[in-house]
């Protein structure tokens, strides 16, 4: 075998121009249909996919009548009044969670580190059994500082390794417009792709503080988040995103994203009442003049959502499309030039077939020779793809002007060995397939064709 | 040991027909020497392809060492060539990107001989033709003659039985020519059967037989010179 290597590389370099041009003409469709594959596969691969279906969201629509409501990034978040309901109700399920997205620039007291802008969530304790993070250093806060409405926060790694040098920092207080916040705890965020847990579905970064509800309120921080309310007038007056919180909570204007969490033994059911406690709660409101919009309520499993957030990205799709039209279009170039190739070879393969190669020998010496080309393809076509993924990386913390997390981004634009894997070999399949007739013809040149003198 | 009965070969193109060789009935016997001679297009290459298992016939008996090879698969054909026959032609047929040895080691592969053997086959062949010191060049380096023996090496390293030359003088000046000539002469001393193709009459006299080849029908000189004598 190693002889007919040596044979192959001898095929190889008699036209080294054809070798040269079907390497490119293959590593530039491999280069696109990699970067490509991987942004695809990276984007739309699940947040949380082992909770796809034991993680939901709800919505509640308040709007009047002529609004256009169909999907969850229509859909109003929750009221305060209608939240408080829920959650008055005592309904059965693992964990429910509310969280509204704030934002606010978190520094240390002694003004030791630059003060860094961060996004937020106000929130309950529930919101770490949601996320399931791992906590690098400490807990999350207890009911009783959830239900005070303490200073007390728990910080993301990211936010702790600019602040406190990844040390332990539990204990230490940061400081929020000239508040003196305790942290109860480091989770790392970094193993999500997207920030799901505000329907942002962001990739750029996640929240880097996480506060209760009650604290956030009593700071009167800005909801940055989706905030709509059931008229433009109301909103004017309200100023929901900056205004006074009481004014908020008492408006119909929602800002609030909820998530439930059930064992999957008794999902369906708890689901149900669930179900039942929002009609009955919504025929409640509406003997009060509320809720006369045709689409009221909506339900979504994590794995449900998944799907809808595919489809809006339809232009990456798109573009994977066009990159396996590409990589085909390059394929049959690279019949073309195989045949140029072996036609070549003309000579050198009768004069083989005199010197005693059967047919079978000389097919070997050619998919030899089309296997190392596709080698030198695909070496290439990943160098190019790896640094094509390094552009659009850097492009893409260009567009947010540097502010993105730059571990959190680069998760869309990398390969994971399982795609390199697969594309490596759905390459060479795809490239042998192509190669059969250029080989098959090569087979058949007769012995003494091309040595009549 | 080869003998030919009645084979005949066709070459047929959209517009013509040409009977390359009609009716040739041939036995050579182990260790001969046989000289083709005959004009330009006359068959004389086709013949040697046909003897050399280069080519497929239409019509006829073939029998290479007691074998018949006219029914034979493509596998055992290019066994049989590689094994049996050793070829040397008018242009040398040299790979220019392998190096002496390399050269001479083809054949070697295909025959799935392993690599201590081979070295020892292709250095005895070299010696044999008086490159051995040469064995790292590139036939580029070399002239025309020598070249020619680096075929001869190639054609002898597999101990063929038969070495079957097309013109192996054609592109070689007349020193030269001798040389390969004698180095060809030597070779057949030794046992190996020749049957060399060559429109040179003075090389064709140092044959033990001559043939000849006119529009495709053979005819054996020697025997019907030696009949001639007889009457
Ligand atoms: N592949 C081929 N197709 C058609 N005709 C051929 C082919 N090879 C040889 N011929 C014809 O067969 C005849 C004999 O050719 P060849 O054996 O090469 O003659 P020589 O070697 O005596 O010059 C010629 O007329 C030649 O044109
Ligand atoms: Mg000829």
């Amino acid at each position: 075998m190693k002889e007919l290597v040596m044979l192959a590389w001898q095929g190889l370099k008699q036209k080294p121009k054809l070798s040269a041009l079907m390497v490119i003409n293959l590593a530039v469709g491999i280069t696109l249909m990699l970067t490509m594959s991987a942004i695809v596969k990276q984007s739309s691969s699940e947040v949380i996919g082992y909770k796809g279906d034991s993680l939901y969201t709800a919505g509640l629509n308040y709007f009047d009548v002529d609004e256009d409501v169909n999907d969850f990034r229509q859909f109003p978040r929750w009221t305060y009044q209608d939240a408080q309901a829920l959650q008055q109700a005592n309904l059965p399920y693992e964990y429910v969670s509310f969280n509204y997205t704030t934002e606010f620039i978190v520094g240390l007291a002694d003004n030791s580190v630059r003060p860094i802008s961060v996004e937020a969530s106000g929130t309950d304790s529930g919101m770490f059994n949601v996320l399931d993070v791992p906590f690098i250093y400490g807990t999350a806060w207890n009911a009783q500082s959830e239900k005070s409405g303490e200073a007390i926060a728990v910080i993301s790694k990211h936010a702790n390794d600019h602040l406190f040098g990844g040390v332990d920092s539990v204990g230490q207080f940061i400081q929020v417009q000239g508040e003196q916040i305790r942290v109860a705890g480091v989770v790392d965020l970094t193993r999500y792709k997207r920030r799901f847990q505000d329907l942002s579905f962001s990739n750029n970064y996640n929240h880097d503080v996480f506060i209760p509800l009650n604290y956030a309120y009593a700071q009167n921080f800005p909801r940055t988040g989706q905030v709509t309310c059931r008229t433009d007038d109301l909103y004017t007056t309200i100023s929901p995103r900056s205004g006074s919180i009481d004014m908020l909570k008492s408006a119909e204007c929602g800002y609030l994203t909820v998530w439930f969490q059930y064992h999957n033994d008794v999902e369906l059911v708890q689901l149900a009442e669930l179900k039942t406690w929002l009609n009955n709660y919504i025929k409640q409101q509406q003997a009060l003049g509320r809720f006369q919009h045709k689409n009221l309520t909506d339900f979504y499993s994590m794995g449900e959502l998944y799907i809808l957030i595919q489809r809006f990205m339809a232009w990456e799709a798109i573009y994977l499309t066009f990159s396996y039209l590409l990589f085909g279009i390059c394929l049959v170039n690279t019949v073309g030039i195989l045949l140029a190739k072996f036609q070549a070879n003309r000579k050198l393969i009768s004069l083989y077939r005199a010197l005693g190669a059967n047919q079978s020998v000389i097919m070997i010496i050619h998919f030899l020779e089309i296997l190392m080309l596709t080698l030198a393809a695909i070496v290439l076509g990943f160098i190019l793809a790896f640094a094509g993924l390094e552009l659009m990386f850097h492009l893409r913390m260009y567009q947010t002007d540097y502010m993105a997390i730059a571990e959190q981004v680069r998760q869309i634009y990398q390969f994971d060995s399982e795609l390199a894997l697969v594309t490596t070999l759905g390459i060479f399949l795809a490239v042998g397939l192509s190669g059969l007739y250029p080989v098959y013809r090569s087979s058949r040149v007769s012995p003494a064709s091309e040595l009549r003198g | 040991m080869l003998k030919m009965n009645e084979v005949s070969k066709i070459y047929r193109t959209d517009l013509i027909e040409t009977h390359a060789l009609s009716n040739v009935n041939l036995s050579i016997d182990e260790g001969e020497f046989i000289a083709v001679t005959g004009p330009s297009g006359s068959g004389k290459t086709t013949f040697l392809n046909i003897a050399g298992l280069l080519e497929r016939f239409e019509r006829g008996d073939y029998y290479l060492d007691g074998e018949n090879v006219a029914n034979l698969n493509d596998k055992k054909l290019s066994q049989l060539r590689n094994e049996k026959i050793g070829f040397i032609f008018q242009g040398f047929n040299l790979i220019s990107d392998l190096s002496l040895y390399d050269n001479v080691e083809v054949p070697l592969i295909f025959r799935g001989i392993k690599a201590s053997e081979r070295k020892k086959r292709i250095e005895e062949a070299l010696e044999l033709v008086g490159l051995a010191s040469r064995m790292k060049h590139y036939p580029a380096q070399l002239s025309g003659g020598q070249q020619q023996r680096v075929a001869i090496a190639r054609a002898l390293a597999g101990k063929p039985r038969f070495l079957l030359a097309d013109e192996p003088t054609g592109n070689l000046d007349s020193l030269m020519a001798r040389q390969v000539m004698d180095l060809l002469q030597e070779v057949n001393q030794a046992g190996t059967t020749l049957i060399m193709v060559t429109h040179d009459n003075e090389l064709a006299r140092r044959a033990g037989r001559n043939i000849q080849i006119l529009d495709g029908e053979l005819t054996d000189i020697t025997k019907s010179q030696l009949t001639d004598l007889a009457v």
